[in-house]
């Protein structure tokens, strides 16, 4: 089976990561659907798959943070702790997660996908409803 | 506080290697902070930790570099589609149709 962990680079690929790409830049969680496509049409392991949505991040983030920091949008004063907690955070959970058990890091991430989908869903209907009443109005 | 926030954005991003943002703009528009600006600093905080979170990543020879450097083309192609695109979509439709495929999907690999 290790063989089969590969990341193959398709028409098909590319459109799902071009796909998710222009989701996430659109700030509705592209990070979230690139997973759901490597965990349907992928043999990658779940940790291998989180490596993936973490590299393809890095160059969005490089250029979206180049384009916000020239608009000054970036609050330091936010920053400098958060990245404190955030590096010792970091370190702790991705430790975690490279030495869990697989089946259970997958089912864990089973639980994490059911909580991001209903928030996505309570907050995408209760603006729909939101409009709605105040187009009636 | 905000050590703590970092702390649990950290643990988000590294062990599922997503949801970091999403917690870091919630966390940040609770406190005060406008939308745009939340957005913003929620990358400037998620970047740094996502590049650490994969050194461990490679250390435990999870990381595909070679195989997905070029996919580099696509995202860089998809973020200026999604940039040019943000006011020309409805947000909330394509969320909510998104929030549907998530949960349709959390529950297949619930029960696989």
């Amino acid at each position: 089976m290790k063989g089969e962990n590969k990341l193959d680079f398709s028409l098909f690929s590319f459109l799902a990561v071009l796909l998710s790409s222009t989701v996430a830049a659109m700030g509705l969680g592209g990070g979230t659907v690139l997973l759901l496509y490597l965990s349907f049409f992928s043999s990658l392991t779940q940790p291998q798959m989180q490596s993936v949505n973490l590299l393809l991040f890095l160059p969005a983030a490089v250029i979206s943070l180049l384009i916000h920091r020239k608009n000054g949008l970036i609050d330091t004063t936010f920053l400098k702790p958060c990245l404190l907690g955030g590096i010792i955070g970091g370190i702790g959970g991705s430790l975690l997660s490279n030495n869990l058990n697989l089946d259970l890091l997958k089912k864990g991430f089973g639980v994490f996908l059911l909580l991001i989908g209903i928030r996505e869903l309570f907050l995408s209907l209760s603006y729909l409803y939101k409009n709605f009443l105040h187009h009636k109005a | 506080m905000l050590f703590f926030f970092g702390l649990g954005i950290g643990l988000l991003n590294g062990f599922f290697g997503s949801g970091g943002g999403i917690l870091a703009v919630a966390l940040f528009e609770k406190q005060g902070l406008e939308v745009k600006k939340a957005h913003a600093t929620s990358i400037a905080v998620v970047l740094p930790l996502s590049i650490i979170s994969l050194v461990i990543y490679w250390f435990h020879g999870n990381l595909l570099l070679q195989e997905s450097l070029p996919f580099f083309i696509p995202v860089l192609l998809g973020s200026l589609l999604g940039a040019w695109g943000l006011n020309k979509f409805s947000a909330p439709i394509l969320k909510l149709i998104f929030s549907i495929l998530i949960l349709y999907s959390s529950i297949k690999i619930l029960w696989s």
